[in-house]
C-alpha cells in the first residue's frame, strides 16, 4: 500500500553514498543516482526501479527522473511554485525537455532531481558520490544554461 | 573531430553477487560491442527495462536509444573513458557471457552511464539474448 512521503527522512541521508542506502545492490558509482536517492529517501517506487534492475530482495526505488516527473501530482515552473508547497521535488533540465500539459519529461541524460525541504535542496551529487544539501540558488547552477530550467513536482501518496 | 570510443576500465557491482569487470580479451570485447548493433532493431516497448528510455519522442528501437545516447558525445572531448565494455566476473568462458556496453559521461556535475546489458555468445556465430537497458538519472 502506498504511503505518504516522509519528508523528514532526506536529511538523514546527508553525506551517504549509494551503497549506504540501496539494499538491492544498484551501487555502481558511475551510474546516476539522483532519482534513485530521492526515491529511497521518500519511499517512491514508480516506473523502473533498482529492484527490477538487479533482482534484489529489498523494496524497490525509482531510478529515472522522467518517471518521477510523470508521476507527480502537480508539476510546473519553479517560479510558479506556491508558497504552501513547503516540501516538493525540484527538477532541473532544458525547458524544451519538459512538456507541462502532458506532465511528461523527455529522457535526456542532462536532467537532475532533488528534494526541496525546509528551504534547501537535498540531492545526490554524482561527482561527489554522496548526498549533499545546497541552496536553491546553488542548485540553479547545477547545469549551465540552457539546461538550468527549474521545475517543481508535488507528491501524493504513492 | 571524430567521436572518441575508448575501451574502459572500471569495476561495477550491479546486483548482489553480480559484479561486472572490464573485458580484457579483445575478441570478447569486440563481440560485446557488435552485440549492441545486433540488438539495434529490438523494439524498446517490448523490453520492460527499455520502455520510455528513448531520448527523442520518435525513438522506437534499441538502436534509436543507443544512437541518441552516443550523439551526446558528438564533437566533444572527454577526460576519461566513454565506452565501457564489461563482462560478468568469471563468466568469460561460458557459451553465453553476460556483458554490458555503456556510454559514460562525467563532466562537471553531470555524470551518467547508459547502455545495454545482454548475453553474447563467446565463440561461434555471434548471437545475443536477454537484452536490457541500463538507464538511471
Amino acid at each position: 500500500m502506498a504511503q505518504a512521503p516522509n519528508w523528514s527522512a532526506p536529511p538523514q541521508f546527508l553525506d551517504k553514498n549509494v551503497k549506504d542506502f540501496c539494499g538491492n545492490g544498484y551501487i555502481d558509482d558511475s551510474f546516476n543516482h539522483c532519482a534513485h536517492f530521492v526515491a529511497h529517501a521518500l519511499g517512491l517506487s514508480v516506473g523502473y526501479t533498482c529492484k527490477k534492475q538487479t533482482g534484489g530482495k529489498q523494496d524497490g526505488a525509482s531510478i529515472r527522473v522522467h518517471e518521477l516527473f510523470a508521476n507527480c501530482l502537480e508539476v510546473g515552473p519553479w517560479t510558479d511554485k506556491q508558497a504552501v508547497h513547503l516540501n516538493c521535488l525540484v527538477f532541473i533540465t532544458h525547458p524544451g525537455n519538459v512538456h507541462l500539459k502532458t506532465k511528461m519529461m523527455d529522457n535526456h541524460p542532462r536532467k537532475h532531481v532533488g528534494v526541496f525541504s525546509n528551504g534547501a535542496v537535498i540531492h545526490y551529487s554524482n561527482t561527489k558520490d554522496r548526498v549533499v544539501r545546497v541552496t536553491i540558488d546553488e542548485f540553479k547552477h547545477h547545469y549551465e544554461p540552457p539546461y538550468n530550467g527549474l521545475f517543481f513536482g508535488t507528491l501524493a501518496s504513492w | 573531430m571524430s567521436i572518441a570510443l575508448l575501451l574502459a576500465a572500471t569495476l561495477s557491482a550491479t546486483a548482489p553477487g553480480t559484479a561486472f569487470a572490464p573485458i580484457r580479451d579483445e575478441a570478447l570485447a569486440g563481440r560485446a560491442v557488435r552485440g549492441v548493433f545486433k540488438a539495434a532493431s529490438l523494439s524498446l516497448a517490448r523490453v520492460p527495462s527499455c520502455r520510455g528510455v528513448g531520448l527523442t519522442r520518435d525513438a522506437r528501437t534499441v538502436g534509436d536509444f543507443f544512437g541518441g545516447t552516443l550523439a551526446q558525445f558528438a564533437n566533444r572531448s572527454a577526460s576519461g573513458p566513454i565506452l565501457l565494455v564489461q563482462a560478468q566476473s568469471g563468466a568469460a568462458r561460458r557459451q553465453w557471457v553476460p556483458v554490458q556496453v555503456t556510454l559514460h559521461k562525467a563532466e562537471g556535475e553531470e555524470e551518467w552511464n547508459w547502455g545495454l546489458r545482454f548475453e553474447v555468445t563467446s565463440r561461434g556465430p555471434l548471437a545475443i539474448r536477454r537484452v536490457s537497458c541500463l538507464v538511471a538519472g
